[in-house]
């Protein structure tokens, strides 16, 4: 860009609308690796945990702890994989960060409280990472997230009121995640791949 | 009588910076080079002035062991693109 220091108001517009098209295409919603992570982590864990219950008994149920122990270092290694060059934040990023640390903080205390009195803890977190994922999907205006977290709310309410098996229980669990995090995951990393690749080549 | 418009924000390259930090939280020297498409040398006289003037504020650190400086948009420099773009919009001709 060279530096025109005399610009005509009409040009002015111009280079302000090209900017702010330019700046867009380029801020993609990076949503989908924590999506991934977590989606597919929960469901290795839940199976995990279906497929010891038998054999450990309840002691299985520690092996909750292995969501944030494996998804935190997960994601944060490959979010720095995947850095760019460059570096950019929005206030959707912001927020982004503000309401998963909240509502995550609060799954995880909610999740050791289980351990000393009894809490329907498998609905209560689905139902809270259901309405962490719909705030994001709203602002973000998302539809396929929006529809995910609408069914993973809907999954922890059922969860909560129809009496069933604990192991059924838990298997329900991890497809509800699977469903409410990965679909839309693997979705919004092929959109954006598409975007990305138009942007570097517009 | 038409407003008048901001001499600073009267150049291609500031105006340019001052769209693209007016979108976002912060940003980087090196995404407002991809943006704009500048030269370094070009943008990094630019930065300065829009600095100087107090409508943006330059941070500088590192990024690992790279240097990183990151740039925002001060209050005053909001206020001034806002008042620069009414004030565009008034030498547009009317539909």
């Amino acid at each position: 860009m060279a530096n025109n220091e005399h610009l005509t108001p009409q040009e002015s517009i111009r280079i302000i609308e090209q900017m702010l098209r330019d700046s867009r295409e380029r801020l993609v919603n990076k949503v989908e690796l924590p999506l991934l992570i977590y989606g597919y982590v929960t469901l290795f864990v839940s199976l995990l945990i279906y497929f010891t219950l038998p054999h450990i008994g309840m002691k299985s149920m520690y092996l909750w702890f292995l969501i944030p122990i494996i998804g935190n270092p997960l994601l944060f290694f490959l979010k720095r994989k995947e850095a760019r060059s460059y570096h950019v934040r929005t206030q959707t990023d912001y927020i982004s960060t503000v309401v998963w640390n909240i509502l995550g903080i609060n799954v995880l205390l909610l999740s050791i409280s289980t351990f000393i009195v009894y809490t329907p803890i498998l609905s209560l977190v689905l139902i809270i990472i259901g309405m962490a994922t719909a705030i994001m999907a709203f602002i973000l205006k998302i539809n396929i997230l929006k529809v995910s977290s609408i069914f993973g709310m809907v999954a922890g309410y059922v969860l909560l009121l129809i009496p069933m098996n604990t192991r059924v229980c838990i298997l329900c669990f991890g497809i509800a995640f699977f469903l409410m995090h990965c679909l839309p995951g693997h979705y919004l990393s092929i959109k954006n791949k598409k975007t990305e690749h138009r942007a570097t080549h517009s | 009588m038409l407003p008048t418009l901001d001499p600073l924000l009267m150049s291609e390259l500031r105006l340019s910076i001052m769209s693209i930090l007016m979108r976002v939280e912060e940003a980087d020297f090196l995404y407002i080079k991809e943006v704009t498409g500048a030269t370094a040398g070009n943008i990094s006289v630019q930065l300065d002035k829009l600095s100087m003037a107090g409508y943006i504020e330059i941070e500088k650190g590192f990024a690992g062991k790279r240097p990183r400086t990151v740039c925002r948009v001060t209050q005053k420099g909001e206020e001034a693109f806002l008042a620069h773009f009414e004030a565009l919009k008034s030498y547009l001709p009317k539909e």
